[in-house]
């Protein structure tokens, strides 16, 4: 089963999304607790 | 390529990318709805994301996935990237992060703090291991950790910045 596709918001305020990352890469997510 | 997803606001994100000169986008999903839901690393309790590493194939299909209970219970780097060798991809260049307004989060650690913090996590599991034969390798492991956090901090430091 593919794994979800999402885009969000990144450092800059722009869109970031999955999928158009993954054209012909692996993209490894690190999940973090946030706030550091 | 890697990619960090939190509930923090892209600002954030930004002020953590410049503190700790990171070279790959930090992501905002404030309510958990685009990622952390979908993934299942939502901590509904504290409102924030389970610790967890997922590495997705080009196909979009899963390679690798580990979930941990907590910051001290991270996959170690190894596991993920031999899980990422094992694709045999070609190598690629990682487009760096472009930071904007960049404004910390209330608890966020200043610069000099960081390398204080992670001798102290580095102690605790050092003394918490010798007192506990069940936890010891795993405290071993943890206060090895901290202390390559550690280092990694002062040398951040030492290059100056907040």
């Amino acid at each position: 089963m593919p794994c979800p596709d999402f885009t969000l918001r990144d450092e800059g305020d722009q869109p970031w999304s999955l999928r158009e990352h993954l054209a012909g890469n692996a993209v490894a997510i690190v999940f973090y607790r946030g706030d550091w | 390529m890697l990619v960090a997803i939190s509930v923090d606001p892209p600002e954030a994100g930004a002020a953590l990318v410049e503190k700790l000169c990171l070279t790959f986008p930090l992501l905002s999903d404030p309510d958990g709805a685009g990622a952390l839901h979908p993934y299942g690393t939502w901590n509904a309790e504290q409102g924030i994301a389970f610790p967890a590493v997922v590495l997705v194939k080009p196909d979009g299909e899963e390679a690798f996935r580990r979930d941990s209970r907590d910051p001290a219970d991270r996959a170690p780097e190894e596991e993920l990237l031999t899980a990422a060798r094992s694709l045999d991809l070609d190598p690629v260049e990682q487009q760096p992060p472009h930071p904007r307004n960049p404004r910390p989060g209330q608890k966020a650690f200043a610069l000099p703090g960081l390398e204080p913090f992670f001798r102290g996590v580095g102690s605790g599991a050092k003394h918490l291991g010798g007192r506990i034969e069940a936890a010891a390798e795993e405290a071993g492991l943890l206060a090895e950790e901290a202390e390559r956090y550690a280092e990694a901090a002062h040398a951040r430091a030492a290059q100056g910045g907040s």
